[in-house]
């Protein structure tokens, strides 16, 4: 497989050069069932060629913003293009993407080899039975073409189900949960796997997650769903560093939230002052992830008063558990040799330097 | 040796006693499946009788019935091409049933089955509400609606389509009618069963694979819902080969099938032998179709 993946557009025309349209483009989509909004006005831009994840709790809308582009719900409102195309009224068959569904949906009655061969055929491709074989050892499933999938284990449906997806190789594969089925070992090796499969194609991959230590881990971009909504799209530093919304900040790791008020550069907050955020005035909420709150002793400058209320050892480090005069808490993550003490000693709450980030609400 | 000997001796009894107490299940199939197959086995190698019934004297003269005739006047014998008729049009008849049942039972199901859960059981209903009625009653309204004056006549008269009446009634279309009417059911009930645990997830992943509507269909839901087609094929095909009373009061006794001329061979033809060999004739071509089928599927669906 190396040397060269195959990359070939089922009927885009999209060449290379740096005027690459979006592979995906979603324009204000909104999408209502009765009188539920599932979407409320979705605007997402997914460049060609790299992993991007949905992630959202269940009911947030990813699954239905998938569904959109993949062809199987038609917006109520807004624009999809693909490559640059507007896709928004055709059916799933004549989109250039293929799916691998939450539940494998691998033809029952079909050997492993005519169910990776569907879409080939499907397209009237003269090389199916090449491609097939090409398809089966990039997934390691050489010696499995004449089984059926009720055959094969869990881990081994699934990568037919990419295989099958893969063959046609689409400008865009969608991704709908794809390991929730597997068990934590074979998710891991999954996830190394889908990585691996994306780098050798270079195909964009729209991946569904409600998993937010999966889509650090996988993703190039990453959008943050709620509500319908998309709150946040970055980097998994970039979401991880800078949440935007309390939503963001608390669904992505751990977050310490803060009430308090911005006045002359200095954040009044529970129990002192200290340096406000750039650009922060006015009453704000602010966030800071654990591993940034460091003690100092009490009534040292920059700090915020708290007694501590718990100390929690995890073996590679400890959480140190402080509440605010106010009754905030703040977890703060030590290196395992600390000592903070008994429950209710007193002690100064030390931010890292631009580490606060401001919430929208 | 002794100990390993223990469990197959305790076996052998146990199979004994799954023999014994399945001893009344059985004598009622002997008595009841095979008794009658016998005495029909039996009386096709008998003479018939002068009346009716049989002479117990062993001849083949029945099977030879079949397929030839002999003149009364002159002894010669001729093809008895009016019996191969009959035959060939019954499987005729019974395979286009058997067609126009799945091709209107394929919608019909597939409607039904994506009703919601709760309404699927009024659809259901309405289906097999022909059922409650008694069969004569169920044909002598189809008669109502097709004979020259009736209800569809009248309809087509009355829109200008046609200037006089179409001949329906008492032609084989007229059988026809009458027994996709009658047995659509037994074609929907499988389907619709087979539709519902169909997962529409495929369809999904077909239309995904660039599959059309029409390539789905026959590529995905139809290999997969097959179990419900052969169940369905077989629950139609069977007693339409067989039928009685539609062919008699649609077809007018002209159009027979082979169901009336066995009657036929037992009531004014009395001639019980050949009304014998006649029915085991039905009953090994309806056999074979059952075999042809299953072989069918078998290959289909296994290795």
């Amino acid at each position: 497989m190396r040397g060269g993946p195959t990359r070939r557009s089922i009927r885009g025309v999209t060449g290379p050069g740096h005027s690459d349209p979006p592979a995906v483009e979603v324009v204000r989509a909104g999408k209502r069932y009765g009188g539920v909004e599932a979407l409320a006005g979705v605007d997402l831009s997914i460049a060609a060629g790299t992993f991007f994840t949905l992630l959202g709790p269940s009911g947030c809308g990813k699954t239905t913003l998938l569904r959109l582009i993949a062809g199987f719900e038609t917006p109520t409102s807004g624009t999809v293009r693909i490559g640059g195309v507007d896709v928004t009224g055709r059916p799933p068959h004549r989109r250039p993407v293929n799916t691998v569904f939450q539940s494998y949906a691998l033809f029952p009655h079909l050997t492993v080899a005519r169910n990776v061969a569907f879409g080939l055929e499907m397209l009237g491709r003269a090389d199916a039975r090449d491609r097939t074989r090409e398809m089966l050892a990039l997934v390691r499933l050489d010696g499995f073409a004449d089984r059926r999938p009720a055959q094969l284990s869990g881990g081994q449906q699934q990568r037919v189900a990419l295989a099958r997806a893969l063959a046609p190789a689409p400008e865009v594969l969608l991704l709908d949960e794809p390991l929730s089925a597997l068990d934590l070992k074979l998710r891991r090796e999954m996830q190394r796997e889908l990585k691996r499969l994306q780098h050798e194609t270079g195909i964009t991959f729209v991946f569904v997650t409600h998993d937010q230590e999966e889509a650090l881990t996988m993703s190039d971009r990453i959008a943050v769903m709620s509500g319908g909504r998309v709150l946040q799209t970055g980097t998994p530093r970039e979401i991880y560093d800078a949440p935007a919304t309390r939503f963001v900040a608390g669904f992505i790791g751990e977050s310490n939230v803060i009430e308090g008020e911005v006045r002359d550069g200095l954040a009044h907050l529970p129990g002192g002052t200290v340096p406000a955020p750039d650009g922060a005035a006015g009453p704000v909420t602010l966030a800071i992830r654990p591993e940034r709150v460091t003690l100092a002793p009490p009534g040292a400058p920059d700090t915020l008063d708290a007694t501590l209320a718990a100390a929690i050892f995890h073996g590679a480090d400890l959480t140190a558990h402080l509440r605010l005069p106010d009754g905030t808490e703040i977890a703060a993550r030590l290196p395992a040799g600390a000592e903070p003490g008994p429950p209710g000693t007193a002690h100064g709450v030390a931010f890292a330097p631009g580490a606060l980030r401001v919430l929208a609400e | 040796m002794t100990g390993r000997a223990a469990p197959p001796t305790a076996e052998r009894s146990e199979a004994r006693t799954g023999w014994l107490l399945s001893t009344p299940a059985l004598l009622l199939l002997a008595v009841g499946a095979t008794g009658p197959l016998l005495v029909i086995v039996v009386y096709a190698f008998l003479e018939k009788g002068s009346y009716s019934g049989v002479q117990w004297a062993f001849t083949t003269e029945a099977w030879f019935q079949v397929l030839f005739e002999r003149d009364i006047f002159d002894d010669t014998v001729s093809l008895a091409d009016a019996h191969l008729t009959i035959f060939w049009r019954s499987v005729k008849l019974s395979l286009a049933t058997t067609a126009l049942a799945f091709a209107l039972g394929l919608p019909t199901a597939w409607y039904i089955a994506m009703r919601p859960p709760e309404r699927r059981a009024v659809w259901l209903f309405l289906v097999t509400i022909p059922f409650w009625t008694n069969l004569l009653i169920r044909t002598f309204a189809i008669m109502e609606v097709i004979r020259n004056g009736g209800l569809l006549n009248s309809a087509l008269l009355g829109l200008g389509v046609i200037e006089s009446p179409i001949q329906i009634l008492y032609t084989d279309a007229a059988v026809l009618i009458g027994m996709v009417y009658v047995y659509l059911p037994l074609m929907v009930l499988p389907l619709y069963a087979a539709i519902e645990r169909f997962d529409m997830r495929l369809l999904e992943a077909a239309h995904d694979l660039y599959a059309s509507r029409w390539q789905a269909l026959r590529r995905v839901v139809l290999p997969v819902i097959r179990p419900g087609i052969v169940a369905g094929g077989i629950l139609v095909f069977v007693p339409s080969l067989g039928a009685y009373v539609t062919p008699r009061l649609l077809g007018g006794g002209k159009n027979m099938m082979i169901g009336n001329f066995i009657e036929l061979q037992f009531g004014q033809g009395r001639n019980w032998p050949l009304g014998a060999a006649l029915s085991l004739i039905l009953l090994a071509i309806v056999l074979s179709a059952l075999i042809a089928l299953t072989r069918l599927t078998q290959r289909e669906t296994g290795a």
